[in-house]
């Protein structure tokens, strides 16, 4: 009988320790779905943003190229040209048309590069250390996956409510849509669609890859060597 | 004039009544470290500012988790924060600061970072409106504060933003990489809201993050490093409950054990322990009552204080070997009472002097010393006929052989000495001490001695944070917060030529991250261009397709917020999570300058120094150097004032003897004094200001024993010309031999409390130990060697007289 009950005991509490892998497997699984799973890719994207009071949302254009390695060069071409550079170094730029970069100092650059580089290269413990996992729970579609990230990290948290990641399969097509919430529930959809995968093998493929996309080398220079655009210590 | 003994004890029995009543199981014990710190600045205001500081620095520490895991860094900090929030007096600064935020932005109208003033002053509308057009399409523009409706330029956003990445205690996880090592680290601000130099506090406080560190280090494979003057006034308070437990115990024990062996009965313990618990409750008392709490110092001293307080008992035993009611009984027992009383003076004069004292931890010792002796003497005089009940036996045998041994080594010399020849001895000593003079030390370091685990950990935390120097700072004070900014340029004007560095990389100040009031209203003008009518925000909504009406009601809110300032102490203030770097004290504002690490402060300092004439009110403050010029002014005052306490006594033994040769009975304290200090220079102990106060101690013991041989010494016992009493004669060796047999009984429980004292591993209280082991020592020779001459003297006075 006693023996009975050890075994009984046993079985409850590996059960229990099985379920929460279990858990943690599925939340890894849900965000993995939803995340691109190349190391260097390009695409096109669309933002929308809806504020309040505004009829129709505020739309732009332009395109990205992603480099696990170096990261991300987001650079909008309509209504208005510019790039945006965020570097795995943790050193940030804005280009804007022929003028020279601008360095974007400050925690709240660094947190949203952070995030964008962690979520396109599907760094999933990362983004676990910036945000918990909502997993809605309906039953999954073959042609659309989502997963809902809520901030933890106070400064994130002072922007943002929630962001809610779908990936959806099109004509054999992936389209990446990021939506962020922001505080005054103002959303930000930003779709990524056409997205090629470059090859990752050496550096040189990937900064020539670079240059064709934008027909433009600078913010592919800045990509893969930060530090030169560095601004020098001047003295005060 | 024992009527009014009886008052005053009745009244101390009711006080300390009173107060086991209502304190019995709430005595709040401090251990602020602060105590033992000198006052480091004259001007009252400049104090005040800096023990405002120092106050805000106590009630913060620092844990830093490390890992080489980002993911389990994150985890276990949260886990800590949470666990540790969960605790009634801990404000982490996780949680204050979304209410700040809130009230921040009441005040968005005045506040522009500089990058922000720049651009509205400089560029033109076309521009300006260009610019926010271009921010609502971009990426990183999703996380502002407010929506553009609010804040169409994002000013607030930059606003908040420039005071984010200034401000010390971020929660991000940052990475330090060396010798290819990459390891990350978070930082974790924690604020102890009251009591955070209590004792019980800190015991749940640490046990709960001992318990912490322990688990969490195993569960994730972190590290938490530890940093911040809490966890100095924890160890130091453990240690001090140690040497309190020691102290007490150990002295306890041997004094029990010393009273059965000489006295071998259990009813005389009633009367010392009698004595020894009023002395201490209602010490302890009125320590409550004044200051609130009672310093753990001041109970380490207690503890030692036994050995002192049980010598009324003990004199007071050793001299009752009379009939009490006889005319000689009661003719003796006068005299010991007029010895106790001018005992009781000396050694009140000893201990008060402490109070001359700067540092608060002595004036508190002095206080509880004062109260201490004074209350177990009034029990002694006033309860002490109760236990006369039976008759007082005395097992002297092994002492009175010990003091034959000891008289046998001083006889060579008090054959050859006299009390002139004494005196010139001493003043000849004292001339060459104070013209060779003796080495110093007065390194305010030497006061704690935290254990090397401790200050490891400090400096590896230090490694990590990104933080100022300690001790050093740009103290800026005027009437007006305008006049602190203006002061604050004027700084950065004078230091400009000499030094290199960037304002942001050398200061942490309020001026830095709030503009001054006039500034604020300038800020408020400026941003008319944003928000008046055909401002910035109407053509940017008229662009973008936002109706009028947001406009209008955004002017509105404008106008609406016209004169408001934010007061730097609303913005330095707990919720913040800032430091308060910012002070209002009435019509004194103070504002403090932070200096970063890395910063050359000799230079700066030099910088300062050299344009003192331009630089009114501010001031630079090396809290090290300052701590030591304190300590050395206070050792030479002392020094001062041990010469004064000297002259006192004099003055006292000339008004109650009326004779010059008194004196002589000085020169037993001060061959000690002379005595400890040439021991200290052969055992190369450097003096320290509590040695020195160690000193006036010495004095005060001298004094009770010399004055006991004198009074109860029957051969030379001369009633002063006032009293009524006729001389007695009794037999001279049976008197010093029961004074003596007293006095070394009484020097055996002193120097058993005070050489565990020595043992202590606090420093001051070491010091204080260390020179009343030896200055009581001497003390004790020195009485003994008094006897001969006394009695040597007196020997031939009477055979003058025969002759």
């Amino acid at each position: 009988m006693k023996s009975k009950v050890l075994l009984a005991t046993a079985v409850i509490l590996l059960s229990g320790g099985t379920t929460s892998f279990a858990k943690e497997d599925a939340f890894n699984t849900e965000i993995k779905n939803v995340l691109p799973d190349y190391c260097v890719f390009s695409g096109d994207f669309t933002q929308s943003r809806k504020i309040a009071a505004l009829p129709t949302p505020l739309i732009s254009s332009g395109k990205l190229f992603f480099s696990c390695q170096h990261g991300l060069i987001w650079n909008n071409e309509k209504p208005f040209a510019e790039s945006l550079i965020y570097t795995s170094e943790n050193l940030h730029f804005r280009k804007i048309e022929s003028n020279d970069p601008t360095p974007l100092d400050g925690q709240q650059h660094y947190h949203f590069a952070r995030f964008l580089l962690n979520l396109l290269s599907a760094d999933i413990n990362s983004i676990r250390e910036q945000f918990s996992i909502k997993v809605k729970k309906e039953v999954p579609k073959q042609e659309k996956t989502s997963v809902t990230l809520l901030p933890i990290n106070n400064i994130l948290k002072k922007g943002l409510s929630s962001i809610l990641i779908e990936k959806i399969i099109q004509n054999e097509k992936e389209l990446l849509s990021i939506a962020i919430t922001d505080q005054k529930q103002q959303i930000t959809t930003l779709n990524i669609e056409n997205i090629i995968e470059h090859s990752k093998r050496k550096k040189e493929k990937i900064e020539h890859d670079c240059t064709i996309l934008f027909e433009n080398s600078a913010a592919c220079n800045i990509l893969s060597a930060p530090q030169a655009y560095q601004p020098t210590e001047s003295n005060n | 004039m024992l009527s009014i003994c009886r008052t005053l004890f009745f009244i101390v029995i009711i006080f300390s009544t009173i107060f086991v009543g209502n304190h019995y199981d709430n005595i709040n014990i401090s251990t602020d470290l602060k105590d033992l710190s000198p006052t480091l600045s004259k001007q009252l205001s400049t104090q005040k500012a800096i023990d405002a500081l120092s106050k805000y620095i106590e009630s913060r520490f620092i844990l830093i988790i490390t890992g080489e895991n980002r993911k389990n860094l994150e985890q276990a900090g949260k886990k800590l924060v949470s666990e540790l929030a969960s605790i009634d007096n801990i404000s982490t600064n996780e949680a204050s600061s979304d209410s700040f935020l809130e009230e921040l932005k009441t005040y968005r109208f005045q506040l522009l970072s500089p990058e922000q003033r720049k651009e509205l002053q400089n560029k033109d509308n076309k521009i300006l409106i260009e610019t926010a057009q271009r921010n609502l399409f971009r990426i990183d523009s999703t996380l502002q504060i407010l929506p553009v409706t609010e804040d169409p330029l994002g000013t607030f956003d930059h606003y908040i933003n420039y005071l984010t990445d200034r401000n010390l205690s971020s929660n991000t996880i940052h990475s330090l990489t060396e010798s290819g090592k990459t390891v990350h680290f978070k930082t974790i601000s924690i604020g102890i809201t009251d009591g955070s130099m209590e004792i019980d506090r800190q015991h749940i406080l640490m046990k709960k993050i001992n318990k912490l560190e322990k688990e969490l280090s195993n569960k994730f494979s972190i590290q938490i490093l530890r940093s911040g003057v809490f966890f100095f006034a924890a160890d130091a308070a453990e240690k001090s409950e140690t040497d309190i437990k020691l102290i007490s115990t150990i002295s306890t024990i041997g004094i029990i054990t010393l009273l059965l062996f000489v006295f071998r009965s259990l009813n005389i313990l009633l009367l010392p322990a009698a004595s020894i618990l009023i002395g201490i409750v209602f010490a302890v008392g009125i320590n409550h009552y004044l200051y609130g709490s009672i310093h753990i110092l001041t109970i380490v001293f207690g503890a030692s204080l036994i050995g002192i307080i049980i010598d009324y008992s003990l004199h007071y035993f050793y001299h009752q070997k009379f009939d009490p009611n006889s005319t000689q009984g009661r003719k003796y027992t006068n005299k010991l009472f007029r010895a106790m009383l001018l005992s009781l003076i000396t050694s009140l004069v000893g201990y008060s002097a402490l109070s001359f004292s700067s540092l608060d931890a002595l004036k508190k010792v002095a206080l509880f010393s004062c109260c201490g002796i004074f209350s177990a003497w009034l029990s002694v005089i006033t309860i002490g006929s109760l236990s006369r009940m039976n008759k007082v036996t005395t097992n002297d045998s092994i002492f009175s052989l010990l003091l034959s041994f000891i008289n046998s080594f001083l006889k060579p010399i008090g054959n050859k000495l006299s009390f002139p020849i004494w005196g010139a001895v001493v003043l000849l000593g004292s001339a060459s001490l104070y013209l060779f003079g003796l080495p110093a030390n007065d390194n305010p370091r030497l006061f704690f001695n935290p254990t090397e685990k401790l200050l490891r950990q400090e400096k590896q935390a230090n490694k990590y944070s990104n933080n100022f120097e300690p001790g050093r700072y740009i103290v800026i004070s005027s009437n007006s917060s305008e006049a602190i900014y203006q002061r604050y340029d004027a700084l950065l004007s004078a230091i400009k030529p000499n030094f290199a560095a960037k304002e942001n990389d050398t200061f942490f100040s309020a001026m830095q991250l709030l503009p001054s009031p006039t500034q604020q209203q300038q800020d408020y003008q400026l941003q008319s261009k944003i928000y008046a009518k055909n401002g910035i925000a109407e053509n940017l909504f008229l662009n973008i397709g936002l109706p009028p009406e947001q406009a209008i009601m955004l002017n509105k809110i404008y106008l609406a917020n016209n004169n408001k300032t934010l007061k730097p102490t609303i913005l330095f203030n707990e919720k913040s999570s800032l430091p308060p770097v910012w002070l209002q004290n009435g019509e004194q504002y103070i504002g403090f300058v932070l200096i970063k690490k890395g910063v050359d402060v000799e230079l700066l300092e030099k910088a300062i120094t050299n344009s003192k004439n331009q630089l009114q009110g501010v001031t630079f403050i090396n809290t090290l150097a300052l701590a030591e010029s304190a300590l050395k002014e206070q050792r030479l005052s002392a020094s001062i004032l041990l010469l004064l306490a000297y002259l006192f006594i004099a003055f006292i033994m000339l008004a109650y003897y009326r004779s010059a040769k008194a004196l002589w009975v000085l020169l037993v304290p001060i061959t000690a004094t002379l005595g400890t200090l040439v021991i200290f220079n052969l055992l190369n102990i450097n003096i320290t200001l509590f040695n020195v106060m160690g000193l006036f101690l010495v004095l005060g013991l001298g004094m009770d024993y010399v004055i006991f041989i004198k009074e109860m010494d029957e051969h030379n016992f001369h009633p002063p010309p006032h009293s009524q009493l006729p001389s007695q004669s009794l037999p001279p060796a049976r008197s010093q031999s029961v004074t003596q047999n007293a006095i070394l009984l009484s020097t055996l429980t002193t120097l058993l409390s005070f050489g565990l004292l020595s043992l202590s591993s606090i420093p001051v209280a070491q010091a204080f130990g260390t020179t009343l082991l030896i200055g009581n020592t001497l003390n004790f020779l020195g009485s003994l060697l008094y006897a001969q001459l006394n009695q040597k003297t007196s020997a031939n006075k009477e055979r003058a007289l025969t002759l």
